[in-house]
């Protein structure tokens, strides 16, 4: 009954109520929409981390770790085959890569660049890159080349390239590769300093034998790195560890628990602030009802009664409001979703692997958060003007006209 | 003795200014009477109908029903007590906009919570019925003229048996022969169930429908 | 008019929760506007003294050829710097100037090598333009040797005294080694001195790259905010080279700049879109509720237009209190990021970045900006008087008779 009362007191004034409602209803829009493009890159940043620089879990030796930054040649995983096909065979995983990093500078005529040589597998799923292709086509005895650090040394698909580099040896080393396809991978960060070849010329140029630099898994779940890192560990040989990605990315993660604190907290201001529309409306409802609240006093309900009833009438303009809005914001998110949003001028200076063009992710529980959210604050906000059914009495409330 | 009252003193602050709108009010009323409460405006009847009604607090003073001490109860007690045992009827009718003629005499019952919903809707169109509202009870106030409102008004407090009905100029807002027809109304239902009336007017030609006159002056008895 | 207006105000003290309520939400909004703003502004600003007090000085020049990513190209040298010298000598605005080499290497420490920007200095010139010797924090620039920035150091574990090796391509394409022991090490607030610079003595640089010319030309004018004026003055008298100055040298993080700040906008006009609801049912409440007395007002002779002014300053003022509290709100919580600003560090860190577009080490503060201050009164009076148009329109349309007939 109390539900219904409240529902007529709401229609009552719709012209009123509605524009109340819209106040939530945007702030539950931006909530939302925030959610999903905060959050979103969030998870991009997380993901692409994974996926360039983390694995699920990493292998390499513990020298390594310490000269991470210089991209060691010379720090050798032994057997390497042998570790990779055990980890294959985990039920877990979904999939294990080899990757040989190494910073290199480039020359072309007059051109000097720094590049980052990675040799991979080609089939790899990491990277994919036969979809990434924007020009010619990948070849396992070619260079696979991003766009920009392409245009930057001059070079086109059927030109050569000398890559001289030091070895693992300590020596220098140079072979002469043709570049057969040039790529993009959509980060300006990577596209300007990354080309990869296959892992056999990788190995033939830093004369690697019978082992890798590092190895990367990727499980099917991400919770299921800890297990997968455990079962590693019992057959790792000596001088090698593996790393989880929360251990390699501790700062980050660290980061983005903290920040995601704080942008809840500026969620709920925000509703909070619409609120006080609500408040506004529902001081307006209770003044100019005085009378009634003063005759349903007489007839027997209690400062109780009241409180509800009119928490409850300014909580269903909050819902409503808020429900709507907080569709409206995940419809945006759908369309951005779709159709992509350019962020390169923001990408351009950083050197975070960041897509320039960002599909910001939907998710219906940023839905039901925001929902939440708009159906709770502006609940407890009309508490406040509910409270003032309290400060008089009913024979007061009845002399007012 | 069923209700009595004894020195009641009551000042209100207009701003700083007190108004004393009750002098030492002492006052017995036996089952079953049908009472007025004569006086010009100003002369406290409706402070002290509210003060009966326990919907005021006298400064001092107090109010006794069937023996009970209502003037000693808290807030919530009395929303109870006035839930079950007071039945209301005021000058601006006060009815419930947003509610139909059925709901607005539905109200006090789905309050008390007693009676089943079949219960409560017969006890309802029985009493509208006696009201002479039979057909109308879909009707939401703004849709009745004032009699007919005044009529829910009396079908509302009537409702659910209370021993003690209070009606505050229960005829000021209506013309003559409309008030004469809701005071004989309200005469009607004090005979046939015994109910008893405390109604203030200040219309000469209502009062002579009481069967008893308190007249006030100032916030003083004086008869 | 002015009686209008007195109306209006006494009618907004009258309610004076219900104003405060909805103006709150319009400061709060603003509030943050302007501290993002003048975040952004702060980074921005931090970040220009940088550039200017270390890589770029006011104005830049270089051969007209320069090619960043050809660094070891003859065109990339000004042979004939003297007499680009001589040619600027007398320009009034100009009040020092010294030449630089830059080149790209790589730097050894025997065991890893990282990418490192070599610059040579002329150490008696560059001191007029630059601030470099203020922070040195160990040794100095000795004959021979290299001073190196702190974190590169740290990162490849050199101390003064120990030696590196800097590996380049000559002008003619060799590759070249060159063993130098470091002598001082250099702690500056720029990250690209700190992270990755090696520098060297010009007559040295010209020796190793076996040329005679440098890369560019650093000036440093009277008045860094007329550079745009200089720019076109400095052209006129050397046509011939590239000319950049400090802002078109900081483009990169301009960029960056417009983009968080473009973004930062959008949440703001959201929240002014809810306040200007809020404001419209305010307005729309007081209009119902003041019926009777517009009523009132009419019958004594107040026109439409009066009514309609009223209501409309009342939105005005509502604006006005709204961005009054808002720049208040906003210097409260500006000068705590003013005076202690944020470390960055950890955030960076977690990001496993160095400077995310910016130049600015550690602590990023803000600053005092008036621009999104005077936007925000702009801002707050347009929408809430746009705001009130709508409700004070309702209250004309209203008749006499009726208004007055209506109890309340």
């Amino acid at each position: 009954m109390l539900f219904k009362f409240a529902f007529r007191n709401v229609m009552r004034n719709k012209k009123r109520s509605f524009l109340t409602a819209l106040s939530i209803f945007f702030a539950a829009l931006i909530v939302c929409f925030a959610q999903g493009w905060v959050f979103g890159l969030f998870e991009m940043l997380t993901s692409g981390m994974i996926n360039y620089q983390s694995g699920n879990v990493r292998i390499i030796t513990e020298e390594y770790k310490n000269r991470e930054k210089f991209l060691p040649v010379d720090e050798i995983i032994n057997n390497s085959d042998e570790i990779i096909m055990r980890i294959e065979r985990y039920s877990e995983v979904k999939y294990v890569e080899e990757r040989i990093r190494f910073g290199i500078m480039l020359g072309k005529d007059e051109t000097t660049v720094f590049g980052l040589g990675i040799g991979i597998d080609f089939d790899n799923k990491t990277f994919n890159l036969k979809q990434k292709v924007i020009k010619g086509n990948i070849q396992n005895n070619g260079i696979a080349i991003g766009k920009d650090l392409a245009q930057k040394l001059g070079v086109d698909v059927g030109e050569e390239l000398l890559l001289a580099t030091k070895t693992s040896e300590g020596g220098l080393n140079g072979i002469k590769l043709p570049v057969t396809a040039i790529i993009t991978t959509g980060m300006k960060a990577f596209d300007k300093k990354v080309f990869f070849i296959s892992l056999e010329n990788a190995k033939k140029l830093l004369k690697i034998r019978n082992g890798t630099t590092e190895i990367y898994i990727y499980t099917k779940q991400h919770e299921d790195s800890e297990i997968v890192q455990e079962r590693i560990k019992e057959f790792l040989p000596e001088g090698t560890i593996a790393l989880t990605y929360k251990e390699q990315l501790g700062g980050l993660i660290e980061f983005i628990e903290i920040e995601k604190k704080i942008i809840y907290f500026i969620f709920a201001i925000i509703i909070f602030l619409a609120s006080f529309v609500v408040i506004n409306t529902m001081i307006k409802a209770v003044f100019e009802r005085l009378r009634e609240i003063g005759t349903l006093k007489a007839i027997g309900m209690t400062d109780r009664d009241m409180f509800i009833n009119f928490t409850i009438e300014g909580s269903i303009i909050g819902a409503f409001g808020g429900v709507l809005g907080s569709l409206a914001g995940l419809l945006i998110l759908i369309y951005l979703n779709n159709k992509g949003v350019d962020v390169s001028a923001a990408a351009e200076g950083s050197d975070i692997p960041f897509e320039s063009i960002i599909y910001p992710p939907y998710n219906f529980s940023f839905f039901v958060v925001t929902a939440i959210f708009s159906i709770i604050i502006p609940a407890l906000s009309s508490m406040i003007p509910a409270k003032l059914t309290k400060k008089f009495t009913p024979s007061e409330m009845l002399r007012k006209i | 003795m069923f209700l009595e009252v004894t020195d009641i003193n009551k000042t209100y602050y207009a701003g700083k200014v007190p108004f004393q709108a009750l002098h030492d009010i002492t006052l017995d009323i036996t089952k079953g009477e049908f009472t007025a409460l004569a006086g010009p405006s100003g002369s406290g009847k409706t402070t002290l109908l509210n003060i009966i009604g326990c919907i005021d607090k006298p400064d001092n003073g107090e109010v006794f029903i069937d023996g009970e001490l209502l003037t000693e109860k808290n807030s919530d007690e009395l929303a109870f007590y006035r839930r079950e045992h007071f039945g209301f009827i005021f000058q601006t009718y006060n009815l419930i906009p947003i509610l139909t003629a059925f709901e607005n005499v539905e109200l006090p019952l789905r309050i008390l919570k007693q009676y089943s919903k079949s219960q409560s809707k017969d006890m309802v169109m029985q009493i509208l019925k006696k009201v002479g509202l039979e057909g109308l009870e879909n009707r939401k106030p703004l849709e009745l003229s004032g009699g007919q409102q005044q009529r829910v008004s009396i079908a509302r407090a009537l409702v659910k048996n209370p021993k003690l009905i209070l009606a505050d100029e229960p005829t000021a807002n209506l013309d003559l022969e409309t008030g004469e027809t809701i005071v004989d109304l309200m005469k009607g239902m004090n005979d046939e169930d015994n109910v008893t009336f405390i109604f203030s007017t200040h219309d000469e030609l209502i009062l002579k429908h009481a069967k008893r006159v308190i007249r006030l002056r100032d916030g003083r008895v004086i008869n | 008019m002015k009686f209008l207006f007195s109306l209006s105000l006494k009618n907004i003290i009258r309610y004076k929760k219900r104003t405060i309520l909805t103006f709150l939400i319009l400061s709060f909004g603003i509030a943050f506007y302007i501290w993002m703003d003048s975040f952004i502004d702060g980074l921005n600003e931090q970040s220009f003294d940088n550039v200017i007090n270390f890589e770029t000085s006011h104005f830049k020049i270089q051969s007209e050829k320069y090619d960043e990513d050809k660094p070891f190209s003859e065109d990339n040298f000004m042979n004939n710097y003297k007499e680009v010298v001589t040619a600027l000598e007398g320009t009034d605005f100009i009040e020092s100037h010294t030449t630089r080499i830059k080149f790209p290497a790589e730097l050894d420490n025997s065991i890893d090598s990282t990418p490192c920007l070599v610059i040579g200095i002329d150490q008696e010139q560059d001191k007029k333009v630059f601030i470099l010797p203020e922070f040195i924090e160990e040794g100095s620039l000795k004959p021979g040797c290299a001073m190196i920035g702190k974190k590169l150091a740290a990162s490849m574990d050199v101390k003064v005294g120990d030696f590196i090796y800097i590996t380049f391509r000559e002008a003619k394409g060799m590759f070249n080694s060159i063993e130098m022991e470091v002598s001082g090490i250099v702690f500056s607030p720029d990250p690209g001195t700190n992270n990755s610079t090696v520098f060297i003595n010009l007559s040295e640089a010209k020796e190793f790259l076996n040329t005679e010319g440098v890369t560019e030309i650093a000036i440093k004018t009277n008045n860094r905010d007329k550079y745009k004026k200089y720019k076109v003055a400095l052209q006129k008298s050397i046509p011939d080279y590239k000319i950049q100055s400090w802002i078109d040298m900081s483009q990169n993080f301009l960029a960056i700049s417009k983009m968080k700040k473009k973004f930062s906008f959008i949440f703001v006009y959201f929240i002014i879109i809810i306040a200007l609801v809020g404001i419209i049912n305010t307005m729309l409440m007081s209009v119902l509720e003041k019926k009777r007395e517009i009523g009132t007002m009419k019958a004594l002779g107040f026109t439409d237009g009066d009514i309609l002014k009223m209501f409309i300053f009342e939105g005005a003022i509502i604006g006005v209190l709204g961005s009054i509290f808002g720049i208040i709100l906003s210097i409260i919580l500006n000068w705590y990021f003013v005076e202690h600003g944020i470390d960055m560090t950890t955030m960076m860190e977690g990001f496993g970045t160095d400077n995310m577009g910016y130049k600015i080490i550690g602590i990023a503060k803000s600053t005092w900006s008036i621009k999104p201050m005077i936007n925000s009164i702009i801002i707050c009076v347009i929408a809430s008087v746009a705001a009130s148009y709508y409700p004070a329109k309702q209250a004309t349309k209203l008749q006499p008779v009726e208004c007055l007939r209506t109890i309340q």
